[in-house]
């Protein structure tokens, strides 16, 4: 089993989720209390990863991250280094890749908090940031859990983004999933398996955390 | 302009083309309790949403003491948690996900003064006992205590309950009515309640507005508006059992008589109204006698025969047929004192001053005439 490459992918899932957790609540709470087309326009580029190929769009972020590309630039002009081939590069490719199936869920979940407690609260003079500390955040966990793990899964298991971004450097930019696909092409069917046999069990595990989680919000 | 004075005039356009108009000049101080009342659909819940904030008016201006919380030609919109207002809706709306004592707490100073303010609404509202229970363990009335107790406990400045004890059943909302106005009156905050209640109206409200076809179209002390309604489209809301088109026949010392149907009633006539007007009497002011009865102050005494006898609570309606159609409220005891059935005998007795006109133009149509005094004879019914 590739350990290295496994607690890569746990790395990059982890920081993947809590980054999209904190910048993916506020998107998807303003997302979900606006009607307007700017909102809509928005809501359809955070879910346009799911229809785009991923290794176009890793393509598109290689660009835009290489030496050339506008965010090379920015990245390379304050901090001297460059971004293509590096975790910052795979962290960059996983949160864009996975910000629909982190604020999807959460946009659903803000949306079905009863429209009256969040007039009750300010009637009874708390500002936004109250309300949704308060009540809308409390009343939505379930739907936050959702979109947790399916952003944790979903990043353990990215294949076609992170090796376009990547390139499956061993130790660095080599995660899980691209260890599998190494390990096939090398007819190492055996460690492939083992590396498989463990990623499933995370992601029955992170089922069974959620389905938990729910339940006690929902008792 | 007083502290405590709510003035508004306002217009709210719905998409469907459905408009709500209000203008009101209230003071509170004098009404600290005021009922808009009107019946369901008619626009109320919109006038207090609009006052809360919770509805953005399409033009005009809302203000309370000297504070303009709205004016749409000054570009001025106070967000609902910056008008200090309490709100209690038909649906308590308590936070599922909190116990009672930080529901009441919620809207509270965290100061030692905002502590005592909160143990206060809940002893007053009747709910310290409760502190530790959830929303869902709560009884309907329960509930609709603790957000009574949430909107006081932060000290509005004015607070508007909406139907309050809708959602409760009769014999709890009777139960609760006479505490409720104990309990608004004791806060020392003004209150704005939205009602279609009569009842409810009268026994917690000082002031009252009535809403129809979705305007305010009356508004004063809630027993004048009630005994005098400007309009046979107030006189429809409000509920007045008899509502009858007659004549003029003689004013003498603003005291008129009055020729209804094939009998004479005899009103007073302050406004000197001549010619065809609309008799405006309310079920209450009526008195049943059998026999001659013992001599009394009042002028109108009707001999009739009663049509129908409908039990209700507290009292029941007693329809009769005097020369024209006359509806009576009778405790049960008294109907079974007086032996009332249908077809009995009886004299219906009406003081001068309960017996309110209202005039009719006189080239009113004879169609939408009998259609307003239908109209009212249904709501009576």
């Amino acid at each position: 089993m590739d350990w290295q490459a496994i607690q890569l992918s746990l790395q990059l899932a982890l920081a993947t989720t809590v980054v999209l957790l904190l910048m993916g609540a506020p998107l998807a709470y303003w997302l979900s209390s606006r009607r307007s087309v700017l909102a809509t326009i928005i809501e359809s580029v955070v879910a346009s990863p799911l229809v785009i190929p991923p290794t176009v769009l890793g393509l598109v972020i290689l660009l835009a991250i290489g030496p050339r590309g506008p965010v090379g630039r920015a990245y390379e002009s304050i901090t001297g280094g460059t971004l293509p081939f590096s975790f910052a590069a795979l962290l960059m490719a996983s949160l864009l890749f996975s910000l629909p199936f982190a604020v999807q869920p959460m946009v659903a979940a803000f949306s079905s908090v009863d429209r009256r407690l969040i007039d009750a609260s300010r009637c009874l003079g708390a500002g936004s940031m109250k309300t949704f500390l308060q009540v809308v955040l409390p009343l939505s966990i379930p739907g936050i859990c959702a979109g947790a793990v399916l952003t944790f899964a979903h990043t353990m298991g990215e294949f076609g983004v992170v090796l376009m971004v990547g390139g499956g450097i061993p130790g660095k930019t080599r995660t899980a999933s691209v260890s599998i696909y190494d390990a096939v092409q090398s007819m190492e069917y055996e460690r492939a398996l083992r590396t498989s046999l463990f990623l499933v069990s995370i992601s029955v595990m992170a089922l069974i955390v959620t389905a938990v989680l729910r339940r006690r919000a929902t008792l | 302009m007083t502290a405590r004075r709510v003035c508004l005039k306002f217009s709210v356009e719905w998409k469907s083309g459905t408009k709500i108009e209000a203008a009101l000049d209230a003071d509170l101080d004098t009404q600290p309790v005021l009922v808009l009342f009107g019946a369901s659909g008619v626009g109320k819940t919109t006038v207090l949403r609009a006052i809360a904030g919770l509805v953005r008016p399409s033009s005009g201006r809302i203000e309370f003491g000297s504070t303009p919380w709205f004016d749409y030609e000054a570009r001025i919109d106070v967000p609902v948690q910056h008008r200090e207002i309490g709100y209690v809706a038909q649906d308590p709306a308590l936070f599922p996900h909190m116990n009672v004592l930080q529901n009441v707490r919620y809207g509270a100073a965290r100061t030692e003064s905002g502590r005592e303010l909160v143990a206060h609404a809940m002893h007053l509202v009747g709910v310290t006992h409760l502190s530790a229970s959830r929303p869902s363990e709560l009884s309907g009335g329960q509930r609709q205590r603790v957000a009574l107790a949430r909107a006081i406990a932060r000290q509005p400045k004015l607070l508007l309950l909406d139907e309050p004890l809708s959602a409760l059943d009769q014999k709890a909302r009777v139960a609760l009515r006479h505490e409720l106005r104990s309990v608004l009156l004791g806060s020392g905050i003004p209150t704005i309640l939205v009602t279609h209640d009569r009842n409810e109206a009268l026994c917690l409200g000082d002031g009252m507005a009535v809403m129809t076809e979705g305007r305010i179209s009356q508004h004063g002390p809630i027993r004048e508006v009630l005994r005098k309604p400007v309009s046979p489209a107030v006189a429809d809301a409000i509920g007045i059992e008899t509502v009858v088109e007659g004549v003029v026949v003689e004013t003498r010392d603003a005291l008129s008589r009055v020729r209804v149907g094939s009998t004479e009633v005899v009103a007073i006539n302050e406004g000197l109204i001549e010619g065809r007007v609309l008799v405006c009497i309310r079920a209450m002011d009526v008195v049943l006698l059998r026999g001659e009865g013992p001599q009394a102050s009042a002028r109108t005494r009707l001999n009739g025969r009663v049509l129908q006898v409908r039990a209700g609570l507290p009292m029941n309606q007693v329809s009769i047929d005097c020369g024209f159609h006359l509806e009576a409220l009778v405790t049960a005891e008294a109907c079974e004192e007086l032996a009332l059935a249908e077809g009995t005998a009886v004299i219906a007795s009406v003081k001068a001053p309960h017996v309110h006109l209202l005039p009719l133009r006189q080239d009113a149509p004879q169609s939408s005439l009998s259609e307003a005094t239908r109209l009212a004879k249904d709501t009576a019914g």
